[in-house]
């Protein structure tokens, strides 16, 4: 539930960026946006009655209007937009890598200017089977999972256009 | 980091924008343009109170250029004609830069050549939706809140559906007109929501966010409805739609709403009544069945429709996609709810390619039941299905399947019913009932929600030789079978139901009502198409022709949709205050409904209870 209300804080920050190349997305690496970029604070607000409201609420349709700010200079837009989708979408995500194919899977590699060719989709499921199956995946917090992928989507766009 | 624009691109994109000034020209003077149908719909002109001068629903002053321009459009269009052309401070904040849709048809007009402003924010608006197409997404009604009981609308910039063989629809771009509710509570939040006090803006986010709350969470199916606009049209409309992003608007849930603002938005290029409604409300789906009637240069607007289909729904789609062995496997391995058993020979007898399916529909079922609330140690069986799927071949053949109709071919909302019935203790008649909203059991079906019923307001009239009679007034039942039509685990998911309404006592009399507001949950199953239920639960209610104020409830029975036309419901109920005979019901009703077209249907109905017992045939009209 908690993660719904920390989307919706998001969302009004943020506008959807056009697919970079694997170069601007590469260029972006070393920060970590649920550091870095205020994702983590707004996301994992767990603030269980502005949750619960919102969620009775949402048709209504509150926006929200969060308090937090993204750096406009540290966090790019594509940056924030790749961080979104894996912090919301997760599970799909790792559900349809190890699949290997979805709709979430193919927004993913196009933010990042890939595409979903086999030796991508492999890259991406050789990483999630190293992180799947360590010891303490059932204990990892939803933003080191959500990093995590984060990374691996990182080393795929750096290495696709190539 | 965004790229820079090129400045010669952005002239072709404007330029683009004039191509077809000619023929949008309308050398209108600048008092015909003020009072003409396309500024005042740039203005959001459309409030027209019973006591008081028109005035526009945007109620942030930062939309109007003149002091008066909530109320004066001619002094509006004058002062943005002016301001339009004063020298740019280079700062984004000229007129240009907040208003280019303005610009746009002043420009057409000839009243006005706008200075070259340095706009950076609406330039980067514009390029990134300068592909995009216009469309709607409409969410189907969620009984899970009151709120959103009859679904909500959504603005969708996306890639063209029609040219675009893999379009990633995830990454397009929705407007979201939503009510800033302020953290409010459960009453004041009903209160401005129903009388005023809320403001409302529209709002861009990214199309997988309000995904992953729709189809993934509140497991609601999604439809995308895109438009046949002009180039000129298209570009138009997203212009505005630059310009009315965080404006704050005037909000009533009932008539201000989502859907209202979104038709009144959209009626800048189509020129009809979208937000048209003969009740005092304006619900999404109305609207949405008025866009798929309108017509827009001699065509349909509605180029393509396309459901995403919920996660609820794809899980269940998937499995009846499996093979006997496969669907044996599911239930096999999964035996104990808190473990999944990849041993298990079920499961292991499967080639390998086989086994791909089975994994990914306990995969997918596994968000829904996350999103339910499960107790069920999720993430454990998360890893264990992951790490079982990542041994297998990528692929596994399981496929959406076919979209259900449309909400346009569903049976309208509002009801008008005359029944002709024989009563075993009382005179015979002819029953006329009528109901603005929405559903009930033997009308539900995947486009709307099925084994669900949404009824307000219904009203049961007697008509006899003598006498005129109230027989029924279901000021709301909200049923939800919540029926399970796959084996797998789904703890949370009770069937429940509420309702409220005045009825007669019993079968036996007709004036002997009685008030009653009920809650029942409990049990439903899935069989070959057979939805039997069990609810329990209580009533509370008025003691003018009954004992006990407070009284238990037992309802079973079942529902069957025969095929698309045929459907029928049981009811076996008791209700029992502890009172004694007067305090004690039980009843029992069978009904049917033949549907003869979207409009109308045939209804048949037996009913008996402890005193007395009906029979009735009737034909309802829809509208």
């Amino acid at each position: 539930m908690f993660k719904k209300f920390g989307f919706v804080a998001v969302a009004g920050l943020m506008t959807l960026g056009a697919a970079v190349t694997p170069t601007e997305a590469v260029a972006q690496t070393k920060i970590n946006p649920w550091q870095h970029c205020g994702i983590g604070a707004m996301i994992f607000t767990d603030n269980g009655v502005a949750a619960a409201i919102s969620n009775i609420i949402w048709d209504l349709g509150t926006t929200a209007v969060a308090s937090a700010t993204i750096s406009p200079e540290s966090c790019g837009t594509t940056l924030v937009t790749v961080a979104l989708l894996i912090d919301s979408s997760y599970d799909q995500l790792a559900m349809e890598t190890a699949q290997g194919s979805g709709e979430h899977l193919n927004a993913a590699l196009n933010l990042v200017g890939c595409s979903a060719t086999e030796a991508n989709v492999n890259a991406l499921r050789a990483d999630l089977t190293a992180v799947a199956t360590s010891a303490n995946y059932v204990e990892m917090a939803h933003e080191e999972k959500a990093y995590s992928y984060y990374s691996s989507l990182e080393n795929v766009a750096a290495s696709c256009g190539a | 980091m965004l790229r820079p624009f090129p400045a010669c691109l952005l002239a072709l994109l404007f330029s683009s924008c004039f191509i077809s000034v000619a023929a949008y020209s309308q050398s209108l003077t600048p008092e015909q343009a003020a009072q003409s149908r396309t500024w005042l719909k740039l203005l959001h002109f459309d409030k027209t109170p019973a006591f008081g001068r028109p005035h526009s629903a945007v109620i942030d002053p930062d939309f109007f250029l003149s002091a008066h321009g909530a109320n004066n459009p001619t002094a509006e269009l004058e002062a943005t004609i002016n301001a339009l052309q004063m020298p740019d401070a280079g700062e984004g904040e000229h007129a240009a830069c907040k208003f280019p849709a303005r610009a746009m048809w002043l420009e057409e007009q000839g009243l006005v050549t706008p200075v070259t402003a340095q706009c950076e924010k609406r330039d980067e608006w514009l390029q990134k939706h300068s592909k995009n197409e216009v469309g709607v997404m409409f969410a189907s009604g969620y009984l899970g809140n009151p709120a959103s009981f009859f679904g909500h609308m959504l603005l969708h910039l996306g890639s063209n559906t029609n040219t675009n063989q893999s379009p990633i629809q995830l990454l397009d771009t929705s407007l979201n007109f939503g009510a800033d509710t302020q953290g409010d509570s459960i009453l004041p939040y009903m209160w401005k929501g129903l009388f005023s006090g809320y403001t409302a803006r529209y709002s861009s986010a990214p199309f997988f966010r309000n995904s992953a709350l729709y189809s993934e969470s509140e497991m609601r199916d999604l439809w995308h409805y895109e438009f046949n606009l002009t180039e000129h049209d298209r570009r138009f409309l997203i212009a505005h739609m630059w310009e009315i992003q965080g404006q704050d608007f005037d909000y009533l849930f009932l008539s201000e709403n989502c859907a209202s603002r979104i038709a009144r938005t959209l009626e800048l290029v189509v020129h009809e009544n979208l937000a048209h409604s003969p009740m005092p409300w304006v619900a999404p789906e109305q609207v949405m069945i008025q866009l798929s009637n309108a017509t827009y240069n001699g065509e349909p607007l509605v180029r393509s429709r396309l459901h995403k289909p919920s996660r609820r729904l794809q899980t269940e789609q998937y499995y009846h996609q499996l093979n006997e062995q496969q669907q044996r496997a599911v239930v096999s391995l999964w035996a104990n709810p808190a473990k999944l058993e990849f041993n298990d020979n079920a499961f292991r007898m499967l080639s390998t390619t086989d086994r791909a399916p089975v994994v990914d529909v306990i995969l997918s079922h596994l968000l829904t039941l996350e999103e339910s609330g499960s107790e069920l140690p999720i993430a454990e069986l998360r890893q264990q299905a992951l790490v079982q799927r990542l041994q297998l071949p990528t692929g596994s053949g399981l496929k959406p399947e076919p979209a259900p109709a449309p909400i346009e071919n569903a049976s309208p909302s509002g009801m008008w019913r005359a029944t002709a019935f024989a009563a075993s203790e009382r005179s015979n008649g002819l029953r006329l009932s009528a109901r603005p909203l929405h559903y009930d059991m033997l009308q539900s079906d995947s486009t709307r929600m099925p084994y669900a019923a949404l009824e307000l307001g219904r009203v049961d009239l007697d008509i006899t030789a003598n006498t005129v009679r109230l027989h029924h007034l279901q000021l709301f039942d909200v049923t939800n079978l919540h029926a399970r039509r796959t084996p797998l685990h789904e703890v949370n998911e009770i069937a429940w139901q509420m309702k409220a309404q005045i009825s007669n006592r019993s079968l036996a009399c007709n004036s002997c009502l009685d008030g009653s507001l009920e809650l029942n949950a409990g049990w439903s199953g899935y069989f070959n198409g057979w939805v039997p239920f069990a609810l329990t639960g209580f009533q509370v209610r008025t003691t003018g022709y009954q004992d006990g104020f407070l009284a238990a409830t037992l309802h079973a029975g079942f529902f069957r949709r025969w095929n698309s036309e045929h459907s029928s419901y049981l009811t076996v109920s008791h209700l029992d205050s502890l009172q004694g005979q007067s305090g004690r019901l039980s009843s029992l009703k069978l009904q049917h409904r033949s549907q003869l077209s979207r409009e109308f249907d045939l209804r048949f109905h037996l009913a008996t209870d402890t005193y007395g017992s009906e029979a009735g045939f009737g034909v309802s009209y829809y509208w």
